[in-house]
């Protein structure tokens, strides 16, 4: 009896200190741009994991939503937009350094967020997501429309912003600035994921959990729910909204087609196919979700000319998941392992 | 409001709710005393949880008062607060079909009930500062002394999921009490549990009040626990007043037994 | 006058489109507790294969859209067996994230087997105008109103006065006792996620004729029927209709008199601000939760 309750023990981590395992990360994403430049890996791929990178600092906020939280948001791709357009204003426009055009722009892109939220998390955790798509749409019409804001239509190109207040973009330094920017990716999704791991391995994270598992005996223990709830969101659009700024100012380009509900719907599909409440697995998930269309179906003729495949995988994938994989793909690994002990012990 | 007089930790006057046009609950009346176990006994449908969510403020009465001498020393009108904001005042409650969080080990489970004690901010929570660090050990510690106390500090690192019910039960008695409440609120703490696990639960039902000094409110079924602990007993049917007074007297109630077994001409 | 009246009528056809798609999602969310993310998507879908039949196969349109009709009560039949049957003792959130994830599948399908090729498909009435109150609207579009209001009135006759209806309003109202009473719940999900995907292509066939068949075509409308939830309320199965066409008419009306690209974006915005005031809709009332 004793021995089958211990299998429901938390697994131990590969590396014991969680801080020491992102900052080995955060390196080996780091040297990706050198090991393009040796051709260890297609120069390619180096862009290819800065959109995972990008993609997963809005995942994993939506994970402190979606899998702490438990509600649903459907506004990640409108509020990294909404963020993304004001940033891109803020440095091209107006000329002003990108640490400008980032704050202002999470700032504003997370008071929307927050407004939104208190309007629909006072009544029911289903209207978040109701009123997020609502917004999502508000703003993806605005993002077509709102000409001198956004370029329209036609999207919105701009150049690298000036950074750390003074250093100017030039022609000459495109590299460098291609790097610089790749690197400060790797920075903010490192910051992100200690940032989580902070919280929600403490008393945020157990009042999150608390409130999904049972609202009642949240709300008796002391935890105001809408507080909580708001609080959740509110990170979700905030790290949403950096992934924005990173996402335009890394590829000096946007158009309303990149903010589609199909980009907030894959961010909730990484979620679940790499792992709820899950730091690595959010990243895995991204991966699964962003890269392996580029990397691997991209090199299958018949894939490569269906890209909708990746949609309908996804899809599938998600719905698997939930009904049989709750906790993820990044538990394949030690339920494999477990496995192997099981049959080991059998013969 | 007039402040609450010495004894009485917990009154509650002409309480009154209904659900549609049913009424669950009918100028109900009753006190608690400072460091008495009191028990709230009726039988099935008689109103008693609806009672304890009134208290709570998990429903909100439509008439009378429930007034309550917080831990900080001031009578409190319950009624106008909310939900969330009662525990502050070291009132706690567990529930008649246990709310626990699965996916927690049983010690953060615990740590929840410290949630309102914890005094760090979001941001200094985000950057793990000093102070977060000693808070969060100092409540480890606290659950953990608690979990020793009843008797299931060895498995703290384990999931909630999978635990037999007589552990469940314990474990939401053990949140409650990282509060250091005035008032614990129990409903049907017995419900599920074998004679040997109810005889336990009594034990440590006295346990508690002795080692945290606070008032216990319960309502059981299990009427040789109810009699077996309880200091004074109210008994209540269709939400109506019934009787109230010791176990000895309740038991010798005509009312209660009417209630109970039914009679040709009801008191 | 005529103009309004013009934009009144026009808005009466739109608003039934939304409405049949709002009856959908909120016969879904009554009887299994799910917000039918897909509705839009599966509406679409079933377009598609009117499109297709009629296009490709050369079938007679009606035939074309019964054709559809059966495809889409199949495939709620479907959904609900291999999907939600599957899915009772999931966290609520979870089964909300299922039908996000149909989105994602329907809509790869969608694709993949009709490719990204917009379809035309013709209105059932292709000409003549009716004028109403000096206003003048197409036979077509006075057909969609009048089969939007009747077939609505026969699903509420059906919910009211059949046993069948009765068996759905338990269901509603709680589950698990109706279940205990006796009331054969897994069909009336069944059944329900059937109609919603046939209510779901009926949107769908009315609103190609005004757009195009594509791969977006029902995402407004998607939007629209959820918000009108929101704005009728949850708890009753006529606040939904009644704001769908809140929704239609708000729209029309602002788009002619104030800016055509901005009305959307402010119809919803104020919908948003009315659930302020009102939190729980129009025809809403507020539930207690038992603990």
């Amino acid at each position: 009896m004793i021995k089958k309750l211990s299998s429901y023990k938390k697994g131990q981590p590969l590396i014991k200190n969680a801080y020491m395992s992102y900052a080995l990360f955060g390196l080996f994403l780091a040297l990706m741009p050198l090991f393009g430049y040796l051709g260890i890996i297609k120069s390619s791929y180096v862009t290819i994991i800065a959109s995972v990178i990008y993609y997963s600092i809005a995942a994993l906020g939506l994970n402190v939503l979606l899998g702490w939280t438990g509600l649903i948001s459907l506004g990640t791709a409108g509020f990294m937009g909404l963020a993304a357009y004001i940033s891109a204003y803020i440095t091209y426009n107006m000329h002003l350094p990108f640490e400008i055009a980032l704050v202002t722009a999470v700032v504003v892109s997370t008071l929307l967020g927050v407004l939104v939220g208190y309007i629909s998390l006072r009544i029911e955790g289903i209207y978040l997501a109701i009123a997020t798509l609502a917004v999502a749409e508000i703003l993806r019409k605005t993002f077509e429309v709102f000409d001198p804001f956004t370029g329209g239509a036609s999207g919105k190109p701009i150049s690298y912003p000036t950074l750390f207040f003074f250093y100017k973009y030039s022609r000459a330094d495109l590299k460098i600035f291609e790097t610089l920017l790749y690197l400060i990716l790797v920075l903010f999704l490192i910051a992100v994921m200690i940032l989580v791991h902070n919280l929600m391995k403490g008393q945020v994270g157990r009042a999150l959990n608390a409130l999904r598992g049972s609202e009642a005996a949240a709300q008796a223990m002391g935890i105001n729910l809408l507080k909580y709830r708001l609080f959740a969101f509110g990170f979700a659009s905030a790290t949403a909204s950096l992934a924005g700024v990173l996402y335009v100012h890394y590829n000096r380009y946007t158009n309303p087609d990149r903010w589609l509900l199909a980009l907030s719907l894959n961010l909730v599909a990484a979620i679940i196919i790499g792992g709820v409440r899950n730091i690595y697995g959010t990243i895995l998930g991204v991966f699964i979700v962003v890269a392996t269309k580029d990397m691997v179906l991209a090199q299958i003729p018949y894939f490569a000319n269906n890209p909708n495949f990746a949609l309908m995988f996804n899809g599938i994938l998600i719905i698997l998941i939930i009904l049989y994989y709750p906790y993820g793909l990044i538990r394949i690994g030690a339920d494999l392992k477990k496995l192997v002990v099981k049959i080991k012990e059998k013969f | 409001m007039d402040e609450l007089q010495n004894k009485t930790v917990l009154s509650i006057q002409d309480l009154s709710i209904s659900f549609g046009g049913i009424k669950a609950v009918d100028h109900l009346s009753f006190d608690v005393d400072e460091g008495e176990i009191f028990g709230l006994i009726g039988p099935n449908g008689a109103g008693k949880t609806t009672v304890f969510n009134c208290i709570t403020q998990f429903y909100k009465p439509n008439h009378g008062s429930i007034r309550f001498k917080s831990k900080q020393g001031k009578t409190i009108e319950l009624t106008t607060h909310k939900v969330h904001e009662v525990i502050g005042y070291g009132l706690v409650r567990t529930f008649q079909n246990v709310e626990l969080i699965k996916e927690l080990s049983i010690l953060d489970n615990v740590l929840i009930g410290g949630h309102i004690d914890f005094k760090t901010s979001f941001i200094g929570q985000a950057f793990n500062t000093k102070k977060s660090k000693a808070e969060e050990a100092l409540y480890r510690q606290e659950a953990i002394e608690i979990l020793t106390f009843l008797g299931i500090a060895d498995r703290k690192d384990w999931l909630v999921y999978g635990q037999p019910y007589g552990i469940l039960k314990k474990i939401e008695l053990a949140r409650s009490l990282m509060c250091k409440p005035k008032l614990i609120i129990l409903d049907e703490p017995a419900a599920g549990l074998n004679d040997l696990e109810t005889l336990d639960f009594a034990k440590v039902i006295r346990q508690i009040r002795q080692r945290y000094n606070c008032s216990i409110l319960l309502v059981e079924h299990d009427m040789r626990l109810v009699m077996d602990v309880c200091d004074r007993i109210c008994a209540i049917n269709f939400g109506k007043f019934l009787a109230v007074g010791t176990p000895g007297q309740i038991q010798k109630s005509p009312t209660v037994q009417a209630a109970y077994l039914g009679t040709e001409n009801p008191a | 006058m005529s103009t309004f009246m013009q934009l009144f009528l026009r808005s009466l056809e739109t608003g039934s489109i939304y409405a049949l798609a709002a009856l959908g999602i909120i016969i879904v969310f009554r009887t299994s507790n799910i917000t039918h993310f897909a509705q839009g998507a599966l509406g679409t879908f079933n377009t598609f294969v009117v499109a297709i039949l009629f296009t490709n196969y050369r079938f007679p349109l009606w035939a074309a859209i019964l054709a559809g009709i059966l495809s889409a009560f199949v495939m709620g039949l479907m959904v609900d067996y291999f999907i939600i049957r599957r899915a009772k003792k999931i966290a609520p959130i979870a089964k909300q994230i299922i039908t996000l994830g149909m989105v994602l599948v329907i809509v790869g399908v969608t694709a993949i087997s009709f490719g990204l090729d917009p379809f035309i498909l013709p209105k059932l009435f292709p000409k003549g105008d009716v004028m109403i109150a000096g206003a003048s609207i197409s036979i077509n579009g006075l057909f969609n109103i009048g089969f939007g209001l009747v077939l609505m009135g026969i699903l509420f006759v059906i919910l009211q006065k059949t046993k069948w209806g009765l068996a759905v309003r338990t269901t509603a109202s709680n589950e698990f006792t109706a279940r205990l009473m006796g009331v054969p719940t897994r069909n009336v999900t069944m059944i329900a996620w059937a109609l919603a995907g046939v209510l779901g292509v009926l949107a769908g066939v009315m609103y190609a004729p005004l757009n195009r068949v594509d791969a977006g075509m029902l995402d407004y409308v998607q939007i629209s029927a959820l918000v009108a939830c929101v704005l009728g309320g949850f708890q009753s199965f006529h606040g939904p209709i009644i704001g769908a066409y809140i929704l239609a008419i708000a729209k029309n009306l602002m788009s002619f008199y104030w800016s055509d690209v901005w009305a959307e974006q402010l119809v919803l915005i104020a919908v948003l601000i009315f659930i302020i005031f009102r939190p729980n809709g129009i025809i809403g009332r507020k539930i207690v939760k038992k603990v």
